[in-house]
């Protein structure tokens, strides 16, 4: 009815974005530092739209020399040189790219709207194949030449040949797989409706073993011996042995952590609600640094030599040399 | 669902059960006096914004007086002024939100507004507790809209989720009482109708209605003269 | 969901169902099994041998039981009758009764008559077909309420009390809350029953019906202009958000207003039918479940259709008549079906009464068309009818849901029929069908205060005037007492029509869709139907009476969400 009423609540989520501890006695010496921001909209486009278009963006991977970034609702995926931040092209995909992953020469999407995964050309983003993957493709994880998409909404994961583009299996997981890592030998999935992650055996498919983590499990990264697992709903991570799949500890971080990513020294999570990523070293869970990312960061990407975080709350991403 | 649909209809007073409900959902629940009491409401699963998995009618309605409507977190209609509105409900009613009345936003676009995507609204829209945001899959989410109503009788127009109706529900599961309202409708006249549902230890005396003026009337603000 | 358009082809294949054809079953064997019978389901069939199927037409809900048609005579509405109150009504309230404001004009108005009006939980039988007796809100026991007969120059106290269910008591739609309006009446505004000013049991309110002519305290002081009498009105329950299921359950009844023009007797003034000859009719689709209950659909925001119709509170009656005029008082008691009346055997209407207001002149019509809330006035003369002969009032309009008629007139044999005539004797006629029957009065346009315009909306499913919904709280025009003004009603709302209701005083057509109004528009009215893309303007006027006011939709199902607004009258 008013126009305004959109502008209204994106403001106010704003204003809490400028105090994200509201209540509590900061100052703005206190507060984290701010990561780099670099906006996916043209800032033309951005200020002659009514309100933010919102690509409102879940996913990244990195080609080597490119971030590539998923625009949800954009229906298309940017490429950003990964060191000076400069915007190389946004190329169309399906409907709802909620994930990517990078092959070793190519980017693949899942296009969750669509009901398949794509492969892109990293050069100009043409669409070299199509595959359909039913039920909702949300995460893609790579490794051993092997593509793993989880599909959200028939509770399974399907293994395709990356050079092929050939379908090799698809294989029964909890309900609502949403994030997974593979861990040597195996692949860990997070089954968001169940509070479980599932361990499967790479190679046939075949589940190891369900270990029950918090509430909401959400990501997934490998540190090496260890899988960690963020918790939507109790705001914490969950640390599991990979060999063994006992649970080692359980440490608190920020408000509704969605990505985890392991840098070779520490675990770093994006806690969408609180806005920020934090750095948490591997033994204990003590929380290094907090620094502040733009609103509602969900993917996040280490490059090697920078983090990067997806920002679903608008249509930005938010990196750190840090 | 060809053949029953609405599992909205109810009773009137002092009346036997009737097989209204969903085919599926099981026999029609009957309350006491062989009332048609909650009307055969369909238990379908659900999804809150905090992760928990909810039942429609055992979670959400028994016993309890809700607010309803539907609403996805990227509509740039009538859902920005809705929730404002309830927003402003929220801070009239203060603590009997939670307490005695239960928000319920079910998101129209359940593939687009997963449960860690309505916590993230949820945050920024500055929900409190008592403030369901729920999701489910799409079949499920399509039968309670249709059920209670949230249709347009033209086939485009229904189809068109920008043109959604914006209308909020209220009610008294135990008394079978509903009544709607425009979101766009004034919050204080919200509250006050929110209020109707909720059973007071006695009854009002004479006038009920806000103009009365030995009544004690929401002013806006949640303030009371 | 069966489309408009299949609608249509099952009017196609609907030859195939005519007496005569392989199955043998016509229309009149379908009726007696009660598969035809009134409309909202329709019998088609798929091809020439397969069984008959029952085909959902309008909603979703289950068909109401079968009844049989023409097996209850039709009731005669019981005329209240004058009694004592105790406590005696006074200017301010008295023991027991609801909050208000001091009666305007107590003394120059004392009642002559009091009539006392029970709203109550009881049972009525709708139709002997039904496995049981319907739990109803009723005035007085009696479904309608009883028929409150009064005269110009007789004022009168109708004391309207509840004694409903309490509202922790009440189980269901309706709230047992109530404020009860009197339709078309010339009524000071604390008498009005404002949609706000609703009371529980077990509290009373006195409303104060001075019958008197408009203009007595403005233009045509001190009795008022006789031009602006009125003759048919109703009352009804008005509590906001909850007035269609009140009404739907009962809370309503008609009342008869006399003057020296239009008697209530054939052997004086314009001599209309009078006495038994003189028919209040009110009419009221319902949906009814299996267990004989009456239906009432609370999560539909668009309006509700029923698939049965009653004229005084029985389904398909019949009705044993004379040769000799009749006078009916016919009211479309709601919630949102529109009517559009024919008799079968191609007898005409004579049209005398417009929302309760004589015409000028009588019009002679093949169908009359009623939207909720209207009431219209018609002499039948069954004269030159034979004895034994039957005849239909069938409701040809079509209409598939809250949003109005869809513009398509049914053919006769795919007709709701409403009510059954039976000529059965002969009686004695004194009755005229005048040329001319009550002027209109005398208006000045130019001399208008002020011009409003008020658009009709439908966004997102949300009815709005003017962009803003209903709020007892907020006044949207103040007019100044006794002075004059144009209001111009816009419907904005795509393919739906809003039967339009203002309080206080008729208006006057001035234009529809910028042309001269014609035929029966040339009167003095309450209600508009207010058509899909249609703009209309009034001539209104606020004479004599101070205070609050509604405008609203009367589809009494989007009044209840909120299309509506208030309006008071300042000095």
């Amino acid at each position: 009815m008013k126009p305004d009423s959109r502008r209204y609540l994106w403001a106010a989520a704003a204003l809490a974005a400028a105090a994200p501890f509201a209540g509590a006695q900061t100052t703005s010496s206190q507060q984290p530092p701010t990561l780099t921001q670099i906006s996916l909209v043209p800032p033309s486009v951005a200020a002659a739209a009514d309100f933010e278009p919102g690509g409102m963006p879940e996913a990244l991977a990195y080609d080597g020399t490119h971030v590539w970034v998923a625009r949800q609702f954009a229906n298309s995926v940017a490429k950003i040189h990964a060191t000076n931040g400069s915007i190389s092209g946004t190329f169309p995909v399906g409907n709802r790219p909620l994930a990517l992953a990078y092959d070793g020469s190519h980017v693949w999407v899942a296009n969750f709207g669509d009901d398949n995964v794509q492969r892109l050309q990293t050069s100009d983003g043409a669409v070299v194949s199509t595959v359909p993957v039913a039920g909702g493709p949300g995460s893609l994880a790579f490794g051993g030449g092997i593509l793993w998409v989880a599909s959200r909404g028939n509770n399974s994961v399907t293994k395709i040949q990356a050079s092929t583009s050939a379908v090799l299996g698809t294989f029964p997981v909890g309900r609502r797989p949403i994030g997974m890592a593979i861990a040597g030998n195996d692949l860990w999935v997070a089954n968001n409706n169940d509070d479980t992650v599932t361990r499967l055996r790479a190679s046939d498919g075949v589940t190891l073993g369900t270990v029950g983590v918090g509430k909401g499990p959400i990501g997934v990264a490998y540190d090496g011996t260890r899988v960690w697992v963020s918790n939507f709903f109790s705001n914490t991570v969950t640390k599991i042995q990979a060999s063994t799949g006992a649970t080692l500890a359980t440490y608190s971080v920020g408000d509704s952590p969605v990505g985890v990513v392991y840098d070779g020294q520490r675990i770093r999570v994006a806690n969408s609600g609180s806005q920020t990523v934090m750095r948490l070293r591997v033994n204990d869970g003590v929380v290094l640094s907090t620094v502040q990312t733009g609103k509602g960061p969900f993917g996040l990407l280490w490059t090697g030599s920078a983090i990067w975080a997806a920002n679903t709350g608008g249509d930005s991403v938010s990196t750190s040399a840090f | 669902m060809n053949f029953l649909a609405r599992f909205g209809a109810y009773a009137l007073s002092g009346c036997l059960p009737v097989a209204l409900v969903l085919s599926t959902d099981g026999p029609p629940r009957t309350g006491p006096g062989g009332h048609f009491s909650p009307a055969g409401f369909p238990n379908l699963l659900l999804r809150s914004h905090e992760g928990k998995e909810v039942r429609f009618y055992d979670d959400l309605l028994k016993g309890k007086v809700v607010v309803l409507h539907f609403f996805y977190t990227r509509c740039d209609g009538v859902c920005p002024q809705t929730v404002e509105n309830l927003l402003e409900v929220q801070r009239i009613l203060g603590e009997r939100v939670g307490r005695d009345v239960f928000l319920h936003s079910i998101s129209l676009k359940p593939d687009e507004d997963p449960p860690e995507r309505l916590a993230a609204y949820a945050k920024e829209v500055g929900a409190g507790p008592g403030w369901l945001f729920l999701t489910g899959e799409v079949d499920v989410v399509e039968r309670l809209r249709r059920g209670l109503g949230f249709v347009d009788p033209d086939p485009e127009v229904d189809k068109d989720k920008s043109q959604h109706v914006g209308m909020v529900l209220f009610g008294n599961e135990a008394r079978q009482s509903w009544v709607a309202c425009p979101g766009g409708s004034s919050p204080a006249l919200m509250a006050e109708q929110i209020l109707w549902m909720v059973p007071e230890p006695e009854e009002r005396a004479g006038g009920g209605g806000p103009t009365d003026p030995d009544r004690t009337p929401i002013l806006p603000g949640g303030k009371t003269k | 969901m069966v489309s408009k358009r299949k609608g249509e082809s099952f009017r196609r294949s609907k030859k195939g169902l005519a007496p005569g054809a392989a199955d043998g079953l016509g229309r009149r064997d379908l009726l007696k099994m009660g598969l035809l019978a009134t409309g909202g389901y329709l019998v088609a069939r798929k091809g020439t041998s397969s069984p008959l199927i029952l085909v959902r037409r309008r909603d979703d809900f289950p068909p109401s039981p079968p009844t049989t048609p023409w097996a209850v005579a039709l009731p005669m509405q019981q005329v209240a009758q004058n009694v004592a109150l105790n406590p005696a009504p006074a200017e301010f309230p008295v023991q027991g009764e609801a909050p208000r404001a001091p009666h305007q004009k107590w003394s120059q108005f004392l009642p002559q008559k009091t009539y006392e009006l029970v709203a109550a939980e009881t049972t009525h039988v709708f139709h002997p077909d039904l496995p049981a007796p319907s739990t109803v809100w009723s005035f007085n026991g009696m479904i309608p309420g009883p028929l409150i007969k009064a005269n110009y120059g007789e004022p009168i106290v109708v004391r309207f009390r509840n004694s409903l269910p309490t509202v922790a008591q009440h189980v269901g739609p309706g709230r047992p809350e109530i404020s009860i309006h009197l339709h078309n009446g010339h009524t000071a505004s604390e008498s009005d029953g404002n949609p706000a000013d609703f009371y529980a049991t077990p509290f009373f309110k006195d409303n104060h019906y001075p019958n008197v002519l408009a203009g007595f305290a403005s233009t045509h002081q001190p009795n008022g202009d006789p031009n602006e009498a009125l003759s048919s009105l109703w009352y009804h329950d008005h509590r906001f958000d909850f007035t269609a299921p009140n009404v739907y359950k009962g809370l309503a009844g008609m009342y008869s207003l006399f003057d020296n023009l239009d008697t209530g007797n054939e052997l004086t003034g314009l001599q209309l039918p009078s006495g038994a000859f003189d028919v209040p009719l009110f009419f009221a689709d319902k949906l009814f479940q299996a267990n004989g209950q009456v239906f009432f659909d609370t999560f539909n925001f668009d309006g509700l259709l029923g698939d049965k119709d009653t004229v005084n509170g029985k389904i398909q009656p019949y009705f044993n008549v004379a040769r000799r005029k009749y006078r009916f008082r016919m009211l479309n008691g709601g919630p949102s079906r529109f009517y559009e009346f024919f008799l079968s055997n191609g007898l005409p209407f004579i049209h005398i009464s417009n929302d309760g207001n004589l015409l000028p002149a009588p019009i002679t019509k093949e169908s009359l068309r009623i939207s909720v809330a209207e009431r219209i006035d018609a002499i039948v003369d069954f004269s030159n009818c034979s004895i034994g002969e039957e005849i239909i009032l069938q409701n040809r309009l079509e209409q598939e849901n809250g949003r109005g008629p869809t513009g398509h007139l049914l053919d006769p044999d795919e007709a709701r029929e409403v009510l059954k005539f039976v000529v059965t004797s002969d009686a004695d006629d004194f009755s005229e069908v005048p040329a001319t029957l009550r002027t209109l009065p005398t208006i000045n346009p130019n001399g208008a205060a002020a011009t409003r315009t008020w658009r009709f909306e439908r966004t997102n499913g949300q009815w709005a005037i003017n962009g803003k919904f209903f709020n007892p709280n907020e006044i949207r025009a103040t007019p100044k007492l006794n002075t004059s003004e144009i209001w111009i009603l816009k419907n904005n709302s795509g393919g739906w029509s809003h039967p339009i209701h203002i309080h206080l005083e008729e208006f006057r057509v001035q234009k529809i869709n910028n042309q001269d109004p014609q035929g029966t528009l040339v009167s003095r009215k309450d209600v508009i139907e207010l058509g899909p893309n249609t703009e209309v303007k009034l001539f209104m006027q606020f004479r004599d009476w101070l205070g609050k006011y509604p405008m609203h939709c009367h589809n009494t199902v989007h009044e209840d969400h909120q299309m509506m607004l208030r309006w008071d009258v300042i000095p």
